[in-house]
């Protein structure tokens, strides 16, 4: 299909659709004017009732928690998945020379890239765990703290190279991050059951409105989903980097 | 309309230039073109949390400058070597 008459599809598709764009824009509700009874309920009670100011979190941890504990387990079984499909033989060693492309140079990282990650690792980290911290009372959480703090620990990688994260990020503890955090999520579950309350009712002291250490249990929950994702999350990057480095004599792709 | 909300106006037309440069071109082009629009909205979400008066947004700034980097070190280290 040749440019010219990709266009003129689109054009076409245009006349069609947008009648019918605008028919829906007038029909939507007025600006500021929302059908949403329940983020209205949740705004209303969450702050009474939990004593955390972040919406998402107590929908997240406490008023819909089951689901969470679904998603950990869902991510656990992707992470999984993952390395099952590209771990074979290789990265047993931690030096590697890198996959090359024919006739692109490997150059040396410049030294102003390595000071860069050097000086911007450790920030990015306290960042990743400053956001997991404050998972009750600003935006953000386990979830997006541990995604921060896998991109900080990549820095590693970006400055000083492959051989110096393999030797970071060892799997063993990062796979032990991953699913102790999930582990740690199902047991506030039954920790609730031990006293005599349903599986995942928020037993523990909810503390001020505001504060950081507001929540509960909330807390807990939200410790494991950021060591389920950091954890997971380096996992990721640990088999995928590993797909940069050139094949040697004896590896096997994965799946072995 | 406050001074913060003109700033945050003012703002609004460089951050869409940006968008259209890191839209168009090869792929360093668009690697500038989206390292001008994540410099512009850096300061754009800094404006936004006092026109806004929501002062939890503020981390969202420090999030996009902090993480801008990563990415784009990233992003180049596979240019240069496999891409």
């Amino acid at each position: 299909m040749t440019p010219a008459v990709r266009l003129a599809l689109f054009a076409a598709a245009c006349l069609v659709l947008l009648p019918a764009v605008f028919a829906v824009a007038g029909h939507m509700p007025a600006f500021g004017d929302h059908p949403m009874p329940y983020g209205e309920a949740i705004n209303r009670l969450a702050p009474v009732q939990r004593h955390v100011s972040n919406m998402v979190s107590a929908i997240n941890f406490d008023y819909r928690g089951f689901d969470t504990l679904g998603e950990e387990f869902m991510m656990l079984c992707a992470v999984t998945g993952t390395v099952v499909l590209l771990r074979g033989s290789r990265g047993e060693r931690l030096g590697a020379r890198p996959g090359i492309v024919r006739g692109r140079a490997i150059l040396p990282r410049s030294d102003a890239a390595v000071l860069v990650c050097r000086l911007l690792g450790p920030v990015v980290v306290v960042f990743g765990l400053y956001v997991a911290l404050h998972a009750m009372t600003t935006p953000g959480g386990g979830f997006q703290g541990g995604a921060i703090f896998a991109t900080g620990a990549l820095l590693t990688f970006i400055g000083d190279g492959y051989e110096a994260w393999r030797r970071l990020a060892r799997s063993p503890i990062f796979a032990a991050c991953e699913g102790l955090g999930a582990t740690l999520y199902a047991l506030c579950g039954f920790a609730a059951m031990l006293a005599g309350q349903p599986f995942l009712a928020n037993i523990m002291p909810k503390g001020q409105f505001r504060d950081v250490f507001s929540g509960g249990m909330m807390q807990i929950e939200n410790l494991g989903v950021g060591l389920a994702v950091a954890g997971g999350f380096v996992m990721l990057f640990l088999e995928f980097l590993e797909e940069t480095r050139a094949i040697e004599p004896g590896d096997e792709p994965g799946g072995g | 309309v406050t001074p913060w909300m003109l700033a945050v106006l003012g703002l609004l037309p460089p951050f869409i230039v940006a968008v259209a440069a890191a839209s168009v071109g090869g792929f360093a082009q668009r690697l500038a073109g989206l390292q001008l629009a994540i410099a512009i909205v850096a300061p754009l979400l800094v404006l936004m949390t006092f026109a806004f008066d929501q002062s939890a947004l503020i981390d969202l700034a420090l999030a996009v400058a902090l993480l801008a980097a990563p990415g784009t070190l990233l992003v180049s280290l596979f240019l240069e070597r496999w891409l």
